[in-house]
């Protein structure tokens, strides 16, 4: 279940949500929370929020404050804050954040960039699955 | 100065009452002005330039929502130079458009009227139709009812074979989807705007007529039996009970079918295969009550 999803704060105005049977192509960029579900294939970068449910195919280089992946992504993934892939999250493709949780049984291929407190740390990896 | 257009229902016996009570209550809060009935010859459009001409500023639709959904359109359409021509509505039928603008019937609304609470709202273009509320496509819209087991039938088999649609968004993307129901809106008739979905998590939006954007809320194609289990919500624009749901927040969409799609706009039914969905913000005044949805 989804359930550690960035949570939109309250009074938040508006999110764009992409559901399960969607399929979206182009560049969806945004102000606001993003959640999708569906087949994404382009670019996706938000100021905002990003969560990538447990049915999702992104196909799409992607950007936001914080990221937590649940499902199958292919292409850059940049979050300036947090990045959580979850135990049910693939990702294939290079990772940048300050903050970074793998759960057990995800899978990550690609690099890895950290940055932290002035210090940029560059690690190459490839995350088994377990 | 006001200039109230009575749709041409109010001819029936039944309403004399109704009308003679609204003349009386309109008369002692001394905002008596105009009052015409429109007719066959005599259209929305024409009335509404000759009420302008003659100098009143605010146009008053008498009747329920497809009065009101006409006299917005020509107002949207009508080249009138005057900023400041207000619109409001007095419901002799049921009306959503009144609910949501906050005049919730016949005997509140001479008062509020009066008390001239303004809010200039967006309004909503499809083609060359106006609305201020929402329009709606799916498999349900060509339906009357959904109360019968053959209307309910008819609407499952017609959700089953409805055809791939393609949403394409000034933002820069587009989305292919078989829908069972597209809706886009300017007003959402919930408390205040406000819809909360389930998605991964809960969310909270407000839509807002004021925010110079429309809200795309789609329900994709949903198995049987949850077609069956969310008709109501489906029918009733129940968003917050229905899973799977879409939603996209746009300036511009551009929708495209391969069949005709129905459409139903502020609960006029029409049917296309193209159409180009717009918001225009700022575009109209409207006199609103307390209680209004926004």
């Amino acid at each position: 279940m989804f359930k550690d999803a960035p949570q939109a704060p309250e009074g938040t105005a508006g999110e764009t949500i992409v559901g399960n049977s969607v399929k979206l192509e182009g560049d969806l960029i945004s102000d606001e929370n993003i959640s999708i579900n569906g087949k994404v294939s382009g670019k996706i970068a938000t100021s905002k929020n990003l969560g990538i449910g447990e049915t999702a195919e992104v196909k799409a280089n992607i950007e936001a404050e914080n990221i937590v992946i649940a499902g199958k992504v292919e292409g850059d993934v940049k979050a300036r804050e947090k990045l959580e892939i979850t135990e049910t999250g693939k990702v294939t493709g290079n990772i940048s954040a300050k903050t970074l949780a793998v759960s057990p049984g995800a899978l990550f291929s690609g690099q890895c960039v950290m940055e932290g407190e002035g210090k940029t740390e560059e690690v190459e990896e490839e995350e088994a699955e377990e | 100065m006001y200039f109230y257009i009575y749709d041409s229902f109010t001819r029936e016996p039944k309403y004399a009452k109704a009308l003679n009570k609204i003349s009386m209550a309109l008369a002692d809060l001394d905002i008596a002005g105009e009052e015409v009935r429109c007719t066959p010859i005599r259209k929305v459009k024409d009335l509404i330039k000759e009420g302008v001409k003659k100098g009143y500023k605010n146009i008053i639709a008498c009747g329920d929502d497809s009065i009101a959904q006409k006299v917005i359109t020509s107002l949207a359409t009508l080249k009138i130079r005057k900023k400041d021509l207000c619109f409001s509505i007095i419901p002799l039928r049921s009306s959503k458009i009144a609910q949501i603008l906050g005049i919730p019937s016949i005997d509140a609304a001479p008062e509020i009227i009066s008390k001239r609470r303004i809010k200039k709202v967006d309004l909503g273009k499809l083609d060359d139709q106006y609305f201020l509320t929402s329009c709606s496509m799916g498999a349900g819209e060509s339906l009357v009812k959904l109360g019968s087991f053959w209307s309910k039938l008819t609407f499952m088999t017609r959700s089953v074979r409805y055809p791939e649609i393609q949403l394409k968004f000034k933002e820069g993307f587009k989305v292919t989807v078989r829908p069972t129901k597209v809706g886009i809106f300017n007003i959402l008739d919930y408390h205040k705007g406000k819809l909360s979905l389930k998605t991964n998590s809960q969310v909270s939006i407000t839509v807002s007529p004021q925010d110079g954007l429309l809200d795309v809320i789609i329900v994709s194609k949903l198995a049987k039996f949850n077609l069956l289990r969310y008709l109501a919500d489906i029918q009733q624009n129940n968003f917050e009970k229905i899973p799977g749901i879409s939603l996209f927040r746009t300036k511009k969409v551009t929708i495209s079918s391969s069949g005709p799609i129905p459409i139903t706009l502020d609960r006029q039914k029409v049917e296309k295969k193209r159409l180009v969905c717009q918001v225009i913000p700022q575009k109209l005044n409207v006199i609103v009550g307390r209680e209004r949805r926004f």
